[in-house]
């Protein structure tokens, strides 16, 4: 009976395989993953030119280190725990901050909950109507680039990985509510600077 | 409709979802332009976020990682040969044990016979140095009672 494609295969089998002495079959973990990692590491590693060799690291120490997962979490997951701490090590070497302790505490509001800004409630301007016809791509684009890495991360892995909070606190070893408070805190500085972009062309 | 605009928190996770808020905060978003427009701002903000182009290498990052796994070890090319080899071996053993094994037997017999000895004579020389050690604490503990 033939086996069935390796893009067909559960965690468990794929991972056998790789084990079993078929190192082809690791290609297939890296096209699953490869978007988690490439955003993770775009995210967090600033510097352009350490990209490659941090993404092909993160692979290194997945395919050396598989024997030893356990399938307690998703592939997936694991893979992406990697990555973070990969990149984690590189900052902490280059002497670089994930988040800068004082935008950790900065917020505001994040424990208890208040009303809106003043300066928005009153203002009688459509903001979406506004923003709508104008390139918010590009503008949310670089809002994001200019957040904390954690930041940054943390978005991307919600809003364009689609994950879970829990998946996001397993792969940061964050807990549920410092990630939930980060990310808040991080769309709450996108709608801010996505506003003031707004009221800077409107003058 | 309750005075206060809805917090922040609140906008986000209607934004989201207007099932995750407290029937509270639902009616007053039903009722605030507001609000609503917030709601609306954060929920474009997560569409264009979900939209935007994910980051990709220039280069094919499978290839490059497969590249550089580390080889499994070679199989050797003849496998038949090894278990050949070792089928000669094995009967050159069986032929050499049937031939000259009646000698080898003897020869055994009177190695085992001297090892035997030598072990016994050691054993004896071992037990008797331990007693004379015993006797010799033995004596000094009993000078060293006289005097105290």
């Amino acid at each position: 009976m033939s086996s069935p494609p390796a893009s067909l295969l559960t965690d468990q089998q794929l991972v056998a395989q790789i084990l079993g002495g078929n190192a082809a079959a690791f290609g297939q973990v890296v096209r699953r993953t490869e978007g988690l990692v490439t955003q993770m590491v775009f995210k967090m590693i600033r510097h352009p030119a350490d990209r490659p060799d941090l993404a092909q690291e993160i692979y290194l120490k997945a395919y050396k280190n598989l024997a030893g997962f356990k399938f307690q979490a998703k592939l997936s997951t694991w893979v992406g725990q990697i990555a973070y701490n990969t990149c984690l090590h590189y900052l902490e070497k280059k002497q670089l901050v994930l988040l800068d302790p004082t935008e950790a505490t900065a917020d505001e509001d994040a424990p208890n909950y208040r009303a809106a800004p003043t300066h928005l409630a009153s203002t009688d301007a459509d903001p979406e109507a506004a923003l709508f016809g104008r390139d918010l791509a590009d503008i949310l684009g670089a809002a994001i680039e200019q957040l904390p890495p954690l930041y940054r991360t943390l978005v991307s892995l919600y809003h364009q990985q689609e994950l879970s909070y829990e998946e996001i606190a397993q792969i940061t070893s964050l807990p549920d509510g410092t990630v939930k408070n980060y990310l808040f805190r991080a769309r709450k500085q996108l709608k801010l600077h996505l506003l003031a972009r707004y009221q800077r062309a409107d003058l | 409709m309750t005075s206060s605009h809805l917090p922040e928190p609140a906008l986000q996770a209607a934004a989201e979802s207007l099932a995750s808020l407290p029937s509270a905060q639902a009616a007053h978003l039903h009722a605030c332009a507001q609000c609503q427009r917030q709601v609306a701002l954060y929920r474009q903000l997560y569409v264009a976020a979900a939209q935007l182009p994910p980051p990709v290498f220039n280069f094919d990052l499978t290839a490059k990682v497969l590249a550089q796994l580390p080889r499994p070890p070679a199989k050797p090319a003849f496998t038949w040969a090894l278990g050949l080899v070792a089928a000669l071996v094995a009967g050159v053993v069986v032929v050499f044990t049937l031939v000259f094994g009646g000698a080898l037997a003897q020869a055994m017999q009177g190695l085992f016979t001297v090892l035997g000895a030598g072990l016994g004579i050691g054993a004896a020389v071992l037990l008797a140095g331990q007693c004379l050690e015993l006797v010799a604490q033995h004596r000094q503990r009993m000078r060293l009672l006289a005097f105290s």
